[in-house]
């Protein structure tokens, strides 16, 4: 059932639209960076831009764009099999549960690829803009934590993506409407940011910003993002699990 | 006997597409008439524009010697059922019945439980209408159509959903309002419910309305 | 005509019945109370840059003192009469007893309540963002002060001026940008309406795009820097603009206090009423020739 779920996304062509808008809008957004680079006419080093990119990423048209993006592949597909009529001539094909485990580990995968997919499409396609201006490094600097601080943060993107995609479908098939699907994500991500900055600042574990930017009060930094967003995960597919289960019963 | 509907010269399109073709025709008093055609064949269209729903493209609809649409918006004193019936889901089939009576205040309370008792549904039943079967939702609708005591009531295709002993028990139903001196204007796939019900019956063909009987 | 009434009444009922549990209805209120933190967020971050409080009412005066919040405020009510003309599976059994025109008041009684209940959401959620550092009293407070008279409220871009601070206290402001506000959305809805009726659902979105950018086009600023006018060109410019545009009639600082050719307060009140019954009475001749299709019986959004 996954396996049909990932290749029908892969095949899909908002799945690619979505990976293409990521690096454009990023693009559009350092556009005022990019043309006083090109003011100064400096040489840069490769590290300086892989720092480049993760400003963009650290953006705040990138804490906008994430929870709009990643739903947009596969996150009312649960609701549209319903309403289409289509679960009648699946079921009898598979079990309830390997169609709902299968269905919502498609969606968070979906999530978390499109904007990975978007990060590395992103370093594709800054290239023959910034190259001109590129060199190689510094002496005696590595370029590695650059990359791994890159790596960390597709990571973190990736399961993100992951989270609010699935959690999309969760609430999509608790309301059976699809455009909660999209809109849910968008919503429940701005409402945490909204409690710690304005009610609760000291609930960080729940605000989506320091998610993609831990600082020292993470225990374990990244790792204890990753894990904590993992078991968030976690939570939500086991709900949707029960959820789409009652839906099912109703078809 | 009087023609209480009367159709001059009905034409109605939907941008280059005519869907009723210089329809004349009137429909007397107290008797049930019929309408059968196959899907679009203009059926629906045409009970629209005698509800008062669909503006004609052309020609002119008299609903009881007041031309629809000109001299009333909706002719008064007609029940309906066209396409499947809707209501609030949230309420039970009662609480939509007296929402809709509150509208004229013409009947009490008492009339529309009677309604919904006559077509084998329970006024006490607490379930929403959300719930209801489609069968269910038929039957509350002609309730909706019927409590008021309308003279002529407008009926398209009112028996989808219901099982045989529903169908059979609508039928005595219109039977018994057309012996009230009700007209009723119905339009059915069904050939039994055309032959054992109608008084006359007419064709809807790609817009035209011929006479069978 | 009380029976009249009472059912048209009874059709904004109907519409209102539709709101429970409906989905896009909670969505587009969740997201107004996102739009409402985004935009108060240059105010509240001011107070707390310089340790300053603020009046319950500010953040709502300072965000919704400004044309571009307004629009975006309003585009959002297109969200919530998406299904405008409000036609359901179940609408022919209301119009079977009343007639055209008493739907349409029907119609128009709910925008007006629906529009109503948007706004004071609004306000509400504006205020409730900013109420850890606020304080009720009806005065202007120390960030108002900085802002205004220092002038960085200009600065970061908040229509912090000395003209609303001088010329009402903060409740009466607030009430004033309220009914602006309503004025605007309700003109902008019955729009809507109109097209709707005369000419289709389509038409109906397309005039709301138009006369949100018909009035965001019409911007002083902006037409000063397009056609470099001089000053003396740019305050006519500025007047001819306050009168034409429906969104700077909605701007609150864009009214005259006493010093200049704007619309007076009271003015654009009229303007606005005038406006209404105008798009209603246009509503009440389109419905005479309106077609009803209704759509199936299937529940939600």
């Amino acid at each position: 059932m996954l396996k049909t779920n990932m290749r029908s996304i892969l095949n899909s062509r908002i799945f690619w639209a979505g990976c293409f808008v990521m690096p454009v809008i990023l693009l559009l957004s350092q556009a005022d960076g990019l043309a006083e680079l090109y003011r100064k006419g400096e040489v840069r080093t490769w590290d300086f831009y892989i720092q480049f990119q993760l400003k963009g990423l650290a953006g705040s048209t990138m804490v906008f764009l994430a929870p709009i993006l990643c739903t947009l592949p596969y996150t009312a597909s649960f609701e549209e099999d319903i309403r289409s009529g289509m679960i009648k001539s699946i079921l009898p094909r598979t079990t309830r549960f390997r169609y709902l485990a299968g269905k919502v580990l498609a969606c968070g995968l979906s999530g978390g690829l499109v904007l990975v997919i978007g990060i590395l499409l992103n370093l594709l396609l800054c290239l023959p803009v910034l190259s001109p201006m590129l060199r190689g490094m510094e002496q005696d600097t590595s370029i590695w934590p650059s990359l791994l601080q890159l790596f960390e943060s597709a990571l973190l993107f990736f399961t993100l993506g992951f989270l609010w995609a699935a959690f999309g479908m969760l609430m999509a098939a608790l309301t059976g409407n699809r455009y909660v699907a999209y809109s849910a994500p968008f919503i429940c991500y701005y409402l945490l940011i909204i409690l710690y900055e304005r009610y609760f600042p000291y609930l960080f574990i729940l605000y989506p910003k320091s998610w993609l930017a831990p600082g020292t009060e993470w225990f374990l930094g990244v790792f204890g993002v990753l894990f904590w967003l993992a078991e968030l995960a976690a939570l939500v597919l086991i709900l949707f699990i029960l959820a789409g289960g009652r839906r099912l019963e109703r078809v | 006997m009087k023609s209480i509907i009367k159709l001059e010269n009905l034409s109605k399109s939907f941008g280059e597409d005519l869907v009723l073709k210089s329809v004349n025709r009137e429909f007397e008093e107290g008797k049930i008439h019929g309408i059968v055609g196959n899907n679009g064949s203009g059926k629906t269209v045409m009970m629209k524009c005698v509800c008062g729903f669909l503006q004609p493209s052309q020609g002119r609809v008299f609903v009881n010697y007041k031309q629809v649409g000109k001299e009333v918006d909706f002719p008064e004193n007609m029940g309906i059922i066209i396409e499947t019936p809707g209501f609030l889901p949230n309420l039970s089939g009662l609480k939509n019945l007296e929402l809709l009576a509150s509208l004229q205040r013409r009947i009490h309370k008492e009339i529309i439980r009677q309604t919904i008792r006559r077509v084998g549904l329970d006024p006490d039943m607490k379930k929403p209408v959300g719930k209801y079967s489609l069968g269910m939702r038929q039957r509350l609708g002609i309730a909706q159509a019927i409590m008021e005591d309308p003279s002529l009531l407008v009926l398209d295709e009112p028996f989808n959903g219901l099982d045989k002993n529903g169908t059979g028990q609508m039928r005595t139903l219109i039977k018994d309002l057309r012996e009230q001196g009700k007209t009723i204007l119905l339009a059915s796939h069904n050939q039994i419910d055309i032959d054992e019900l109608c008084d006359t019956v007419c064709e809807m063909d790609a817009g035209v309305m011929t006479m069978i009987r | 005509m009380f029976k009249k009434i009472r059912q048209s009444f009874s059709v904004a009922g109907y519409n209102f019945r539709q709101w429970r549990r409906n989905p896009r209805i909670i969505i587009t209120f969740l997201l107004a109370f996102i739009l409402c933190f985004l935009l108060s967020d240059k105010a509240v971050a001011f107070a707390e840059e310089h340790q300053t409080t603020m009046q319950i009412a500010e953040a709502f005066i300072w965000t919704f003192g400004d044309s571009n919040s307004i629009l975006l405020s309003s585009l959002l009510l297109i969200l919530l009469f998406s299904d405008m003309p409000f036609l359901s599976s179940g609408t022919p059994f209301y119009l079977m007893r009343i007639n055209r025109r008493i739907w349409v008041m029907g119609q128009a009684i709910y925008i007006f309540l629906a529009a109503g209940v948007y706004l004071l959401f609004i306000l509400v959620s504006t205020s409730l963002v900013c109420m850890t550092n606020s304080f009720t009293a009806n005065m202007w407070s120390k960030t108002a002060a900085i802002l205004g008279y220092s002038g960085e409220g200009q600065a970061i871009a908040l229509p912090a001026l000395v003209k609303t601070l001088e010329m009402s206290h903060p409740y009466q402001c607030m009430a004033s940008i309220f009914f602006l506000m309503l004025l605007y959305a309700l003109v902008l809805i019955f729009f809507m309406l109109f097209f709707n009726i005369w000419k289709g659902q389509a038409a109906g979105v397309i005039s709301v795009f138009a006369f949100s950018i018909y009035g965001f086009l019409l911007n002083p600023e902006n037409l000063q820097s397009l056609f470099r006018l001089p000053d003396e060109l740019a305050y006519k410019t500025r007047v001819w603009v306050g009168w034409l545009s429906p969104l700077n009639q909605a701007t609150y600082h864009m009214h005259n206090f006493g010093y200049d050719n704007l619309p007076r307060l009271w003015q654009t009140y009229a303007i606005g009423g005038a406006l209404l019954l105008l798009l209603m009475l246009l509503s009440l001749w389109a419905i005479r020739r309106y077609s009803f299709h209704f759509r199936g019986t299937e529940g939600g959004a």
